[in-house]
């Protein structure tokens, strides 16, 4: 998604005064030892098919906000490759620690990676008829300018952004079977 | 391509832009071949709809020939002549399978600016802010549509353009707003508003039993067009007590539903509307409610008010007490365009109703600037306008 700094600008100083008492009423993302956020959305596709999207290296990178590339390095370890918010490129390498087909997708940050952090995907059963609830989750530990500043080295975004705009990318590409993309691309 | 642009409140021009490309497997471009301007565009054109850059294409009424498709879309070929509905919808969500394809959760990239004011995202729009997408508008020679799989509608037989073009917005529009009020035979109903919207709302009114329609504008011709067009009682609202009146109209019981076709801009003398007057300007309420208030005054008991006109922010000194002590079902939103587009395309071809007479004035994409101030300041007797690129 390409949107130019004015438009969101605009777009901001428009969303400021109406969002203020949602953001009011929002819990903090970051506490005094790390920064998190989850997010949930309903997509109407089958626990198995949601789940094995989401854990497909050549397919996660699709739709979470500043993943370039995976690389499957083996025993569970990939190497997650993020634009970075100054575009420059960062590499993390991450270990899977949980993958249930269907269920749940797990990982955390290997002891080589620069910060210690992880997320996960969480997929249950939504109401009949609806498809599944998945819930992102992700996290930074350490004190929490530390955490915070981890996560705009890798997004240049809050937690709570990443997790959403991640997720709604996620449902789109598995709903509709693409991304919306805006002309302002061209611009 | 020559496009008509936003480049600020009241400043409309018509530039040389880069043609549209295909982006999406599920995309098609359009070559435009009749396109209008909507009310709603004034929102912008009054600078009252955040999230415009200059050098946005706008526009969101527009039909066309197909002239590129992506390898997603199966059921439209290169040739074929479509009417492109206004939301951007996917088809596979579920307020798209519902049917309520305006509420569309997958078509707006930007929806995290909507998100942080509403609190929730609807449906991406054709030239209408980066809010709603970023997407380049249909007032041009040719556009870009997402999703061309479940939007635009073939037309197969020889109607005119003018005929079909206002399925992409105003006749669904109308129509749902008489459709939502549940209307039965022997019913009364009062709309506000004989612009396109409330012309369109008048007709399916009568269309769907109403034995009586009452129509309320302020500008002259409109309210000709009401009576002419539509076969509406039109009324000044200066002229009357519009709550008393519409009693008077209804043997003491208010009319059985109330449409809104005027929204967040509406205009009155009270002392109250030009308080929402200086509130608005100063930014502490956005929009002029007017039209509300009076309609849940005037509204009979247990009846049903129908919001067609576009509110985008908070309004102050709802008469709620009046709404909850009446029983009053409240029932709005933006259009869900594709449901209707078959049902009204055939009711076109029966003839139930021909909307290429609200037409008043046509000219080229080129005129867009002197067409839009035309449109906006009631002028010449405009009541819509058509361009051809």
């Amino acid at each position: 998604m390409i949107i130019s700094s004015k438009a969101i600008a605009i777009g901001a100083a428009a969303a400021a005064g109406l969002g203020l008492l949602a953001l009011a009423l929002r819990k903090k993302d970051v506490t005094s030892d790390r920064a998190r956020a989850s997010r949930t959305v309903t997509i109407r596709r089958d626990a198995g098919d949601v789940q094995r999207t989401f854990r497909d290296p050549d397919l996660l990178p699709q739709f979470f906000r500043g993943l370039e590339a995976i690389e499957t390095l083996g025993d569970g370890r990939q190497r997650w490759i993020f634009s970075g918010s100054a575009h420059r490129a960062m590499a993390v390498e991450i270990d899977v620690v949980d993958d249930v087909d269907g269920q749940r997708f797990e990982w955390k940050t290997a002891s080589t990676a620069p910060f210690s952090g992880g997320g996960s995907l969480s997929v249950v059963p939504a109401p009949e008829g609806r498809g599944v609830q998945a819930r992102l989750a992700l996290h930074v530990e350490g004190p929490a300018a530390k955490a915070q500043a981890a996560f705009h080295r890798l997004f240049g975004a809050s937690p709570a952004q990443i997790a959403m705009e991640s997720l709604r990318s996620f449902k789109a590409l598995m709903e509709a079977g693409e991304i919306p993309v805006s002309d302002a691309v061209l611009a | 391509m020559r496009a008509v642009t936003w480049q600020g409140t009241h400043k409309i021009s018509v530039e040389n832009v880069p043609d549209p490309q295909l982006l999406n497997r599920r995309d098609a471009i359009v070559k435009i071949t009749s396109t209008a301007i909507c009310g709603s565009d004034l929102h912008f054109y009054d600078g009252r709809m955040p999230g415009f850059e200059k050098g946005d294409i706008v526009g969101h009424e527009f039909m066309g020939e197909v002239i590129e498709i992506g390898d997603g879309v199966t059921n439209l070929e290169v040739g074929d002549r479509v009417v492109v509905p206004f939301p951007i919808s996917c088809g596979a969500c579920e307020p798209c399978v519902r049917g309520e394809t305006s509420l569309c959760d997958n078509s707006n990239p930007n929806a995290y600016l909507v998100e942080a004011a509403y609190g929730y995202s609807p449906a991406a729009l054709y030239g209408y802010s980066h809010l709603f997408g970023g997407y380049a508008g249909g007032q041009a020679e040719y556009a870009r549509v997402p999703f061309a799989d479940f939007g635009p509608i073939k037309i197969e037989s020889n109607l005119s353009d003018e005929k079909v073009l206002f399925l992409s917005d105003i006749l669904p529009t109308g129509y749902q707003a008489a459709e939502q009020c549940g209307i039965k035979p022997g019913d009364v109903i009062a709309v506000w508003g004989c612009g396109p919207v409330g012309l369109f709302a008048i007709k399916s009114a009568y269309l769907l039993g109403a034995a009586k329609v009452i129509a309320f504008d302020h500008v002259g011709y409109r309210r000709e067009k009401a009576r002419t067009f539509g076969g509406a009682i039109a009324v000044d609202p200066k002229d009357v007590n519009v709550v008393e009146f519409l009693k008077e109209q209804t043997g003491g019981r208010g009319p059985d539903a109330c449409i809104d076709a005027v929204g967040m801009e509406s205009h009155a003398t009270s002392a109250l509307a030009a308080l929402d007057e200086i509130k608005q300007f100063a930014k502490v309420e956005q929009d002029r409610p007017h039209v509300l208030r009076e309609m849940i005054q005037a509204c009979g008991k247990g009846g049903t008010i129908s919001l067609a006109g576009v509110y985008t922010g908070y309004v102050d000194m709802i008469p709620m007490g009046t709404a909850f002590g009446k029983g009053l079902t409240f029932k709005m939103g933006q259009t869900n365009v594709h449901k209707y587009l078959r049902p009204l395309l055939e009711r076109i071809e029966r003839g139930d109703l021909d909307p290429a007479a609200i037409v008043t004035h046509r000219c080229s994409l080129e005129d867009a600037p002197a067409a839009y101030k035309t449109f906006h300041d009631h002028a010449d007797g405009c009541e819509k306008v058509v361009m051809t690129p």
